[in-house]
């Protein structure tokens, strides 16, 4: 185990450095020029050579990357040119909130779409079935930005209960954080909780008529504990897999659900920061999304065990 | 069995669907118009005490570059100067009218020859950090700023003639230079920043205004209370003061309507024209008499070979577009079609050019003449909040042959085509119209060393001439004979752009807002020391 957690670290070193150089390549290639954006319409040609040249933008595009890269390692994401701040400022203030949403929305996702699958597959042609084939169905349908929007009309337009926009953390006004997040997070569940259920009835449904369940029950033991204990857990891979391979579509998510719900975040941060060409922090927005894609998936690997003990790693 | 499980469901979702078309009641109510006057409803007598207190929360659509640190404000007005102004002060603001009026400088002189503007400041104020504003704090701000700003680089020196008296000298007179003087360079506090760094003042003003700097999280909100020790006694009425940046625009007329925020601003003519709202909204036009942003388009003339190189082409293409009918299905009224660089009704306008009404019969013709009987291709560049606006100008010139292409840029690759890489066929145009700055609010586009669009085509001499003899002129008829010359040979001679119109900018904001303060010239002003609430 402990070779294989090694091997795999070694991996995200090389899927690191692929993925920044990528991203550094794009915002080069990018037409636009983040002196001049800066510095606005009135500026001159001077003014913009002088800016460029404090922020080593005319460097060869080599250059630029591994003094970045070399910054990164020694705990330096660099300056942001619109925000005048370091990078880290930035993103000490964002990276909470973007994590508090993406986790809550993660958990509500295990919350709800695990026991509706399970209950689908149990009652299997039954009414409740339908009702979560049905409601997956339009889950995986619906975009999000849209599910967004009409959460905004009815839930805060119409009825007042949510407000439209913003956030207040949840650590320090526990009702009104609470209410910022529930539309965001339910949103960006919603398409991970209705992939889940799916997942999680269709592998139930596998499970529930192997030769253990009928023992388990010709056993005697309770029908609850037959299927939590021997039904789900052995239905839980393909549906951790498809967590691990869901929580890069939450975190890419939240891009798009900040932006629909002016919150804060990291994702915000990334958009705004691609429109004024401020490359350093696009960098390392990108760098800490694909550590935590990268790190996600590790965590999903090892989990595999805990779930399988038959499972190796070789 | 299995009917009745799909009946149980479709019973399912009917309920729902049904529950909520209950809950969507549009009662779409009446829109109360503003106006200059920023009718009012429901406004009772109200004595000065109910004034004072409450929080009022304005929407913006983005962080500005800075709000704190004067040389960066004044370099990139919009959207730094509204923003920074609760906190920051000017010598002078205008007026309705667009007149200059006085302000932190209580008076000034102007010599004849205008070599010279005597400055005399207000006595007895002081900066948020307790220290003194008098002529060492503005000759020092003046010092930061005179060398970056075009349009203040006419200021040679500042002289300190006494505590509160100071003499700027200039090299020599240009209009726009001592109209700028006075309205966008605000007086920060040059304590503070020592204290605080370029980089500490960047985003925390500390100026002499009715608001001090509280807190601020990029890209959310930006919070300033109330300053007691405020200059003018009794204001400013609001304890506290708040931006909400709230860049998409559905989120934000959402959360105008959620009464999350009180006032709403750079909102789209469009979002407000098919808004529902209730009385107790109002929808204002902040815009003065002196002028607005213009909106056109402009051709790369540069290259012989294309057909925009031929001015009956250019003049063709004005004549395809119906501007009356765009301002009113695109801008809802919102704007106001101009065939020159001013509105109508401004001095500056000169009524003996050629309309360039819409005529597409007259438009084939002037494109046979040119020897494109038969239109040709072309491409507008736009960002994408113009981009509605340029496809429908697209429909317009596919009824006379010519088909375009609209390509919409993000803002940083725009600037880099207009400031040095260059477009084939035209990009958007925005100008300012302001009559009396005509001159220097071309400069960077048609002046003699142009930085934008102008550097790319390259400017007819005698276009170039004018807007420099405008900038110099003082004489008031001259001046005025000036700006007409400019309008003809800029549209009739050379035809450089295609003018569309004077967009106003409305916003939003409650009825129980009062005096917010906000105005609208080539920049966005706002000056909330008189804002009340009665809540």
């Amino acid at each position: 185990m402990g070779a294989f957690i090694i091997k795999r670290l070694f991996q995200t070193i090389a899927v690191l450095f692929f993925v920044t150089l990528i991203v550094f390549m794009i915002i080069q290639i990018l037409p636009g020029d983040p002196a001049q954006t800066m510095l606005g319409a009135d500026a001159s040609q001077e003014q913009i050579q002088k800016l460029r040249e404090e922020l080593g933008l005319n460097d060869p595009f080599i250059v630029q990357y591994f003094n970045w890269a070399a910054g990164v390692i020694g705990g330096d994401l660099g300056h942001s040119i619109f925000y005048k701040e370091t990078v880290i400022n930035l993103m000490s203030s964002r990276f909470p909130i973007t994590l508090t949403i993406g986790i809550s929305a993660l958990i509500v996702t295990v919350i709800i779409g695990i026991p509706l699958g399970v209950i689908a597959a149990v009652n299997r042609g039954g009414a409740i079935d339908s009702v979560v084939v049905v409601l997956s169905n339009i889950g995986i349908a619906t975009p999000n930005f849209w599910l967004g929007i009409l959460g905004v009309y009815f839930l805060s337009l119409k009825l007042g209960w949510l407000p439209v926009q913003g956030y207040v953390s949840p650590f320090t006004d526990p009702i009104g954080g609470l209410k910022t997040i529930i539309m965001p997070v339910l949103v960006l569940a919603a398409t991970t909780i209705a992939s889940v259920m799916r997942q999680t009835r269709s592998a139930m449904l596998e499970v529930i008529h192997q030769d253990f369940i009928r023992t388990a029950r010709s056993k005697g033991l309770k029908e609850r504990f037959v299927i939590i204990k021997h039904g789900l857990r052995n239905a839980l891979i393909p549906v951790i897999t498809l967590l691990g391979l869901q929580l890069g579509n939450i975190i890419g998510g939240t891009v798009l659900i900040e932006q629909v719900f002016n919150i804060p975040g990291m994702g915000s941060l990334l958009v705004s920061s691609v429109f004024m060409k401020d490359f350093i922090v696009v960098q390392a927005c990108v760098l800490v999304i694909a550590v935590l894609v990268v790190f996600a998936n590790l965590f999903v690997d090892l989990a595999y065990r805990l779930i399988d003990p038959r499972i190796k790693y070789n | 069995m299995k009917r009745r499980n799909v009946n149980f469901v479709l019973f399912i979702i009917t309920m729902i669907i049904f529950v909520l078309t209950a809950c969507s009641d549009d009662s779409s109510t009446e829109v109360v118009e503003g106006g200059e006057e920023n009718k009012e409803q429901g406004v009772t007598e109200t004595s000065e005490n109910d004034k004072y207190g409450g929080t009022v929360k304005v929407r913006i659509a983005q962080q500005p570059r800075s709000f704190g640190f004067p040389p960066a404000i004044a370099n990139n007005p919009t959207p730094s100067i509204p923003v920074a102004l609760p906190a920051l002060e000017t010598l002078g603001r205008f007026d309705q009218d667009g007149n200059v009026q006085p302000w932190l400088a209580r008076d000034w002189d102007m010599d004849d020859e205008a070599e010279t503007v005597t400055v005399y400041l207000e006595e007895g104020i002081k900066f948020h950090d307790g220290t003194d504003f008098n002529s060492e704090a503005v000759k020092w701000v003046f010092d930061q700023i005179i060398d970056t700003h075009p349009s203040l680089s006419a200021i040679d020196s500042v002289e300190i003639i006494d505590d509160h008296t100071l003499v700027f000298h200039f090299e020599e007179y240009i209009s726009g230079a001592h109209i700028n003087m006075f309205t966008i360079v605000p007086i920060g506090s040059p304590t503070a920043y020592e204290e605080l760094g370029e980089e500490g003042n960047w985003n925390h003003p500390v100026g002499t205004g009715p608001f001090k700097f509280d807190s601020m999280e990029n890209n959310h909100y930006i919070k300033f209370v109330r300053n007691d020790d405020y200059w003018i006694d009794g204001l400013p009425y609001l304890d506290s003061f708040e931006f909400r940046i709230i860049p998409n625009e559905t989120t934000a007329i959402n959360t105008f309507l959620a009464n999350e925020v009180d006032i709403a601003l750079h909102l789209g003519a469009n979002s407000i024209a098919e808004l529902n709202t209730s009385s107790d909204i109002l929808v204002v036009d902040p815009t003065t008499s002196i002028g607005l942003r213009g909106i056109g388009i402009i051709p790369n003339t540069s290259d012989p070979d294309s057909p925009l190189a031929d001015i009956r082409v250019r003049k063709a293409i004005s004549h395809a577009i119906d501007r009356e009918q765009l301002a009113e299905s695109i801008f809802h009224g919102y704007a106001t079609a101009s065939n020159q660089l001013t509105l109508p009704n401004s001095w500056s306008y000169n009524p003996d050019l050629d309309p360039f009404e819409y005529n597409p019969e007259k438009a084939k013709e002037l494109l046979a003449e040119a020897g494109y009987p038969d239109g040709f291709q072309t491409t507008i560049y736009t960002q994408n909040v113009r981009s509605f606006l340029m496809q429908a100008v697209q429909g317009y010139l596919a009824e006379v042959g010519i088909e375009v292409e609209v390509d919409v840029v993000e803002q940083a690759r725009f600037m880099s085509m207009i400031y040095e890489e260059g477009w084939d066929g035209f990009t958007e145009f925005i100008y300012y119209s302001a009559g009396d700055e005509l001159g220097t609010l071309l400069r960077p586009f048609f002046g003699p060393s142009p930085v934008l669009w102008g550097n790319i085509i390259g400017i007819p001499e005698n276009v170039v001439d004018l807007v420099v003899n405008f900038d110099l002129e003082m004489e008031e008829n001259n001046r005025q004979r000036l700006a007409h010359e400019l309008q003809s040979a800029v549209m009739e001679e050379h035809h450089l752009f295609t003018p569309l119109f004077i967009t106003q900018e409305p916003y939003l904001k409650y009825n129980y807002v009062h005096d917010d303060g906000y105005y609208t010239l080539r920049a966005d002003f706002f000056t909330p020391e008189k804002l009340w609430i009665d809540k």
